[in-house]
């Protein structure tokens, strides 16, 4: 008996110090993962404020049907500019690093450097980046973009300065920065055999048919991921946006959901914010567990 | 025959350098626009011009004033406290993760990588409410204290997926010679993961050093701003009169010089660690 429990409190004592090892991760998601998760859901049932200490009282559904109702227009506008941005500027994305990296798998001398050019932008501070943009895309005749246009003859384009063109440059903006995406896809492409493309030279295939029957078949792991990360991320624009010093104008154009949950938030209402972003989280979900669902398409290997 | 093949191919060489060249410059453009703005006088900014008239560091000198080595200052702390915090939390979890066998470890880990789907803006928002309340808003405590507790999913994630290239032969040799599970971490395994090492120090620096949105929600004191945000309420959301754009592009210039040298010195380490992370995932 006695052997029994020493044995069982060895094995024990085994366990907790392998499990101290993922102790901090642990508590950290315990923490600053399920914690804010779980009271933030608490928070949009309530009328709580960030400048008062304490929980509000309890409102039921009340936020949530303000916002479905009262704040609609802002809201529901916020939504479309969010989605909009998102499905044009994802397969953008999608297409444009692609098309960047078969540029940079060919074997040329310096092919490298350019690498490393065309990667730069991505290591551009946020903040950075907003100011140097609200210089170079504002709509005067003196901002960089509209002094090369007009030096072409064409005449100065509003850029940020207009709620007609404002989405568009924040999408060009975004861009800039498919030098990230470009590395997952020379990564990937480099991984597949060239026993592959061998095969498919002796059956007289061309270069087309060899990209669309092996390089992007092999590539759909990169799609995938893409897609992924790209649908979380694009429906949480935010830095980007509020680091741009331009006019109003600009700014009603390019009001991401993410912008009304900061808004609500600094007006200290923290149950709206609260109420917003489980929405905003619901959608998340809903739109990569359906992205998920139709995974047939990527190729995982020969072994899985 | 074989001329005109060669020609052809020279042709293709030529537009293909061409095009990436084209691209190039495009790509650069704003940076090159902003250092060439930075040396910029008035007059020469007010006349939108594209290249300096007379070269000047006067927006040097106005940018650079005690305020903003100041926030340098916050920054370059906060950012190697985190670089310190994220990598060692980062390799202890990995290695329990990758290197110990115990119950519930797959568990945890499906959980550590779901998290990585979570949109950070619900934790954000509600997580103010504790650090409010634990008296922790307006000092650096929330952009340090959670980078001690896992050092984030995708930083474990990378480690693990390094740490489990080494040879679980090794660390059993050195279990066998008596070195308890901390040893075999810390003179082993930690050892021979320096890659993934520099490539985490380098991110959680990095992302320090860009971070805006944590200290936006959490931090309210000029004193207590990091270069981000320092530079976002002078030069952004600033009520009283903005600096000119020369002024602007100086601080800015200043800012990106860290992340455009570490850059250069490391961009292997950097690509391949991005690449890694998401062919092998």
């Amino acid at each position: 008996m006695r052997a029994q429990t020493s044995k069982k409190t060895r094995a024990f004592a085994s366990w907790l110090s392998s499990f101290a090892f993922i102790l901090p991760v642990v508590i950290g998601i315990l923490m600053f993962t399920l914690y804010p998760m779980i009271s933030s859901l608490v928070y949009s049932f309530t009328r709580t404020y960030t400048t008062v200490q304490g929980v509000g009282g309890w409102v039921g559904f009340e936020n949530y049907s303000m916002i479905f109702n009262e704040f609609w227009p802002e809201i529901g506008r916020s939504l479309g500019i969010t989605f909009l941005f998102t499905i044009i500027s994802l397969p953008l994305t999608l297409i444009l690093s692609f098309a960047l990296a078969l540029l940079l798998t060919k074997d040329i001398k310096g092919i490298k450097a350019f690498r490393v050019i065309y990667y730069l932008p991505v290591m551009i501070p946020t903040v950075v980046s907003g100011i140097l943009w609200s210089m170079l895309a504002n709509g005067s005749d003196m901002s960089a973009f509209n002094v090369i246009l007009n030096a072409c003859g064409i005449p100065s384009f509003p850029f940020y300065d207009s709620g007609d063109t404002a989405m568009f440059t924040f999408i060009v903006m975004g861009l800039f920065t498919i030098g990230s995406s470009m590395i997952l896809w020379i990564a990937q492409i480099k991984s597949i055999p060239v026993s592959l493309y061998e095969v498919a030279d002796l059956e007289g295939a061309n270069a087309f048919v060899k990209l669309f029957k092996i390089t992007i078949p092999m590539c759909t792991p990169i799609i995938f991921y893409d897609l992924i990360m790209g649908i979380i991320n694009s429906l949480q624009v935010f830095s980007n946006v509020i680091t741009l010093n331009i006019e109003p104008s600009g700014k009603e154009a390019l009001d991401f959901i993410v912008v009304q949950i900061y808004d609500f938030y600094n007006s200290t209402d923290l149950s709206m914010a609260c109420a917003l972003s489980w929405i905003l989280f619901l959608i998340i979900a809903i739109l990569s567990g359906v992205t998920f669902k139709f995974n047939k398409w990527v190729y995982y290997g020969e072994d899985v | 025959m074989t001329k005109s093949i060669r020609t052809r191919k020279i042709i293709r060489d030529v537009v293909k350098y061409v095009v990436l060249v084209l691209l190039a410059v495009i790509f650069l453009f704003p940076v090159i626009e902003m250092i060439l703005k930075s040396f910029m006088t008035d007059l020469d900014i007010r006349f939108g011009e594209l290249f300096p008239a007379s070269f000047t560091i006067q927006p040097y000198i106005d940018a650079l004033d005690a305020e903003y080595f100041w926030w340098l200052k916050n920054t370059l702390i906060i950012g190697v406290i985190n670089m310190v915090g994220i990598t060692l939390s980062s390799s202890l979890c990995a290695y329990g993760f990758s290197k110990l066998h115990f119950k519930g470890r797959e568990l945890c880990f499906s959980v550590v990588l779901a998290t990585l789907m979570l949109p950070a803006i619900c934790m954000q928002i509600p997580l103010y409410k504790m650090y409010y309340g634990m008296g922790w808003t307006n000092s650096w405590l929330p952009l340090i204290v959670p980078g001690f507790f896992g050092g984030g999913a995708l930083n474990i994630f990378l480690m693990r997926q390094y740490m489990r290239g080494i040879p679980d032969a090794i660390c059993e040799a050195a279990k066998i010679d008596g070195a308890n599970k901390f040893v075999v971490y810390a003179v082993i395994v930690m050892p021979m993961c320096l890659p993934i090492v520099g490539y985490v120090m380098l991110t959680a620096f990095l992302g320090c050093w860009n971070d805006f949105m944590t200290p936006l929600l959490y931090i309210n004191e000029p004193a207590m701003y990091n270069l981000s945000l320092g530079l976002y309420y002078r030069y952004v959301n600033n009520a009283g009169s903005i600096p000119p754009a020369n002024v602007q592009m100086a601080a800015a210039t200043i800012m990106l010089i860290p992340c455009a040298v570490l850059f250069f010195f490391f961009q292997k380490v950097l690509i391949n660690g991005v690449s890694v992370g998401a062919v092998k995932g």
